[in-house]
């Protein structure tokens, strides 16, 4: 069978490199991570025309292959590879944001360099207003491409166009040679000196090597990329001291910039060269953005729409939560009904039903956090959050592009922490990822849903509802004791690494591409399921067996009490007694050390196991009939709320620990977040438990 | 001719053309790569309160950055 070719998507980010890569593999992608790192990378198998497949390889959105973040490294390390010739891709297509030709172009020309046909698609052409600025053919000759396509990811116009010439240069490549002036650069011998040394690298393309000198020279973080051995690298440093220094004396510091240089050469082919009328132009979202990033409305907005979604994902969901409540317990009948009485009966409706059933109910929740996320993400409001914030984060020692993996933590942790790559700085990264936890993620709702179900009354304290007022106190707790010990790990921790400054690109509002939004809405809840899934039925299983055996002589099951999992439970009581808690509960803390949302599951398990019914009980009011020994209700508001506070600071999540010991490379980090997150956790419930009591609230 | 400033000498809306870069270190390199070169035009449209970051628009987009950054771009105010 023929390999199927492969085409490479890249662009700068807000381009519509996404749009573009949905529509054009449909729903026909794989998401897999790149080797050892969590990053996703997709690819879509689409067929171009009758008789070719393709595969398309969608990379980070980048703006230079100087990366300034580690998002922008995998791009370029991606194309290091590929320069030694591994896994080339047959053709680049490049997306070019048509409303901002020359920056995209400044990717685009570097793109030109690597001796692989390149494709321009001109995306968001609807959006130019004076379409004979822009001409088509110019543009070809100019810079050498192979086609130049113009198209609307948003109105799917032009893409019948591109995938004819994709096709044309697959069976037809035609690589041109860009014209990029390196014979500009000033230093000639010296840039010859290290074009030598990066022979060690093995790449292919002459052009490659030039332009990658010049990179080279451009910025230190380009040497570091190089996958050369130290004394290579160190070679490579002092040539290029060398040739800042003779810059910095003659003032020519510029000349040996990449960015001077290119962009000469880019503004030069251009018709249309940046004018003082573009930059006098108020666009609509710098007229909206009087009122959105105004200091005081702009605040207000943002607050009053935090509170809608937090407002939302209660109102919204208890419905559909009711519906599936219900459908779970009459599937579990159902199950019931089929099955003969048995240990698999047991093991199933007991155990997987009532265990999974538990989470299950959470999903519409979730599915409407991650709607209202991805909402701010897309229209390009989430950049105005960080513009605001930044000052008010880095009190913290935080960066105002923080703003979105900490709100992403509010989902959950682990897309929270990948989203942290975006962040330069090594210090300001480690410090959100470190506090990232403490933000109340989706994990931790079941379990503030079941507790202030249960326990809260329902009743109205100046206006504001209490069980809603209770929820919103949990996670202010959390985010601002993330904020709090934001500071102080800031001021611990050395900053050698870090140069760190804020650099964004404020993009222009745009409308959010409605099968977009949904579809990441459905990717992402269909990972929750599967992932939190997976565990949940493993621990559902396992605890299952643990509350039902050993069983006596004559087969019977012994009391839940006399059980393997009572026996943990009891072992540990006494440790979390002064917190209030029995050793039920003691054993979901356990099983919480999996995954947070496990507790809920875990109650189920336990308490439909004792009551061994053939129907499914809702936790709930399991919960509110358990009685102690002199036939009071076991469980309190107290307990409630010491438990939800614990909830709130405790590390118990190990994919969490899983990924920050990935991308920290070391075990000292998810080591210390735990040991600082439960010491928090037991001192926070303590508090609460012990101080109630001596106030008499028992 | 006007004397030379910083980004961050400038008044809302008005416009000027970077002139060079006073850093000692590369940081600038990503500045730079968004096409703030010299030569370029420029215009502020906001600063963020509490000496928070400044917002430039350039060529066709709009640019934000802390003014510990804005402070090391010299320019020169285009009347």
């Amino acid at each position: 069978m023929v390999k199927d070719k492969k085409i490479a998507l890249i662009g700068n980010p807000n381009s519509g490199k996404t749009a573009l890569f949905n529509l054009l593999t449909g729903l026909n992608q794989k998401v897999s991570n790149y080797p050892g790192i969590t990053v996703e990378k997709k690819t879509g198998i689409a067929k171009i025309s009758d008789s070719q497949n393709v595969e398309f390889i969608d990379l980070p959105g980048t703006y230079s292959i100087i990366p300034s973040s580690l998002d922008e490294k995998l791009v370029t390390l991606q194309i290091q590879n590929w320069m030694k010739g591994d896994n080339k891709p047959d053709i680049i297509l490049s997306v070019v944001d048509a409303t901002n030709l020359s920056r995209n172009l400044f990717l685009t020309s570097q793109l030109l360099d690597l001796g692989i046909p390149v494709i321009i698609a001109l995306n968001m052409m609807d959006l130019v207003e004076d379409k004979e600025f822009i001409n088509i053919d110019i543009l070809k000759k100019q810079f050498n491409a192979a086609e130049v396509i113009p198209i609307s990811a948003l109105k799917k116009t032009g893409i019948k166009r591109l995938k004819l010439s994709l096709e044309k240069a697959i069976s037809d490549p035609i690589i041109n040679n860009s014209s990029f002036p390196d014979n500009l650069f000033p230093f000639q011998d010296k840039l010859n000196e290290i074009e030598l040394l990066l022979e060690n690298c093995n790449y292919q393309s002459e052009r490659f090597i030039k332009a990658h000198a010049i990179r080279c020279i451009s910025s230190i973080r380009m040497v570091e990329c190089l996958d050369v051995d130290i004394e290579i690298r160190n070679k490579i440093i002092d040539i290029r001291e060398q040739i800042v220094k003779s810059a910095m004396k003659t003032g020519h510091l510029q000349k040996i910039m990449e960015p001077a240089l290119r962009y000469e050469w880019i503004n030069n082919r251009l018709s249309n060269k940046p004018s003082i009328k573009d930059v006098k132009i108020n666009s609509t979202s710098e007229k909206v953005d009087k009122i959105l990033t105004h200091p005081v409305f702009g605040l207000a907005f943002f607050i009053s729409l935090l509170y809608f979604i937090f407002k939302s994902i209660f109102s919204w969901s208890s419905a559909p939560m009711d519906f599936i409540d219900v459908q779970v317990v009459a599937f579990g009948e159902l199950v019931s009904g089929i099955l003969n009485p048995g240990l698999l009966h047991d093991l199933i409706v007991e155990g997987v039903i009532a265990g999974v059933g538990g989470i299950i109910i959470f999903l519409p929740q979730i599915l409407i956090l991650i709607f209202f996320l991805t909402l701010l993400e897309d229209t390009g409001y989430m950049a105005r959050v960080a513009f605001m914030m930044d000052r008010i984060m880095s009190i913290a020692g935080l960066h105002g592009k923080s703003i979105l993996p900490l709100m992403s933590g509010y989902a959950c942790a682990i897309p929270g922490i990948m989203a942290s790559r975006t962040i330069e700085s090594w210090k300001q990264r480690l410090v959100t990822m470190m506090v990232l936890p403490l933000l109340s993620c989706s994990a931790r709702l079941p379990v503030y849903s079941l507790l202030i179900g249960a326990f809260v009354p329902a009743v109205s304290i100046w206006g504001f509802d209490a069980q809603g007022l209770t929820l919103v106190f949990m996670y202010f707790l959390g985010t601002i004791t993330a904020f709090l010990l934001a500071i102080l790990f800031s001021k611990f921790l050395s900053d050698e690494k870090s140069t760190s400054s804020f650099i964004m690109e404020l993009p222009p509002y745009r409308i959010p591409l409605w099968r977009s939004v949904f579809r990441q809405v459905y990717m992402k809840g269909k990972g929750f399921v599967k992932d939190a899934g997976k565990i949940i039925m493993a621990i559902s299983i396992l605890l299952w067996f643990m509350a039902s055996f050993p069983r006596l002589e004559n087969g019977e099951s012994v009391s839940i009490d006399q059980s393997y999992a009572g026996k943990v439970g009891h072992f540990i009581e006494p440790i979390i007694k002064p917190l209030g808690y029995d050793w039920k509960i003691g054993i979901g803390l356990i099983t919480s050390f999996a995954a947070r949302e496990v507790l809920v599951s875990t109650l189920a398990t336990i308490y439909n196991v004792e009551a061994e019914g053939d129907n499914i009980i809702p936790l709930k009011t399991a919960m509110l009939n358990e009685k102690d020994e002199n036939g009071n209700p076991k469980y309190s508001i107290l307990m409630a709320l010491s438990l939800m506070v614990f909830y709130v600071f405790a590390a118990q999540c190990m994919a969490t620990f899983a990924i920050i010991k990935k991308e920290t490379n070391s075990w000292k980090w998810p080591a210390f977040m735990i040991v600082y997150m439960t010491i928090l956790a037991y001192g926070g419930a303590l508090l609460v438990y012990q101080g109630g009591v001596a106030l008499g609230f028992s | 001719m006007s004397k030379l400033n910083s980004l961050i000498d400038l008044n809302i809306n008005e416009v000027a053309i970077i002139e060079k870069y006073n850093l000692a270190e590369f940081g600038s390199i990503r500045l730079q790569e968004m096409g703030l070169i010299p030569g370029n035009i420029i215009r502020l449209v906001k600063k963020a309160p509490f000496n928070g970051p400044i917002e430039i628009k350039l060529d066709g987009f709009y640019l934000s950055l802390r003014r510990d950054l804005a402070e090391k771009v010299q320019i020169r105010k285009l009347k």
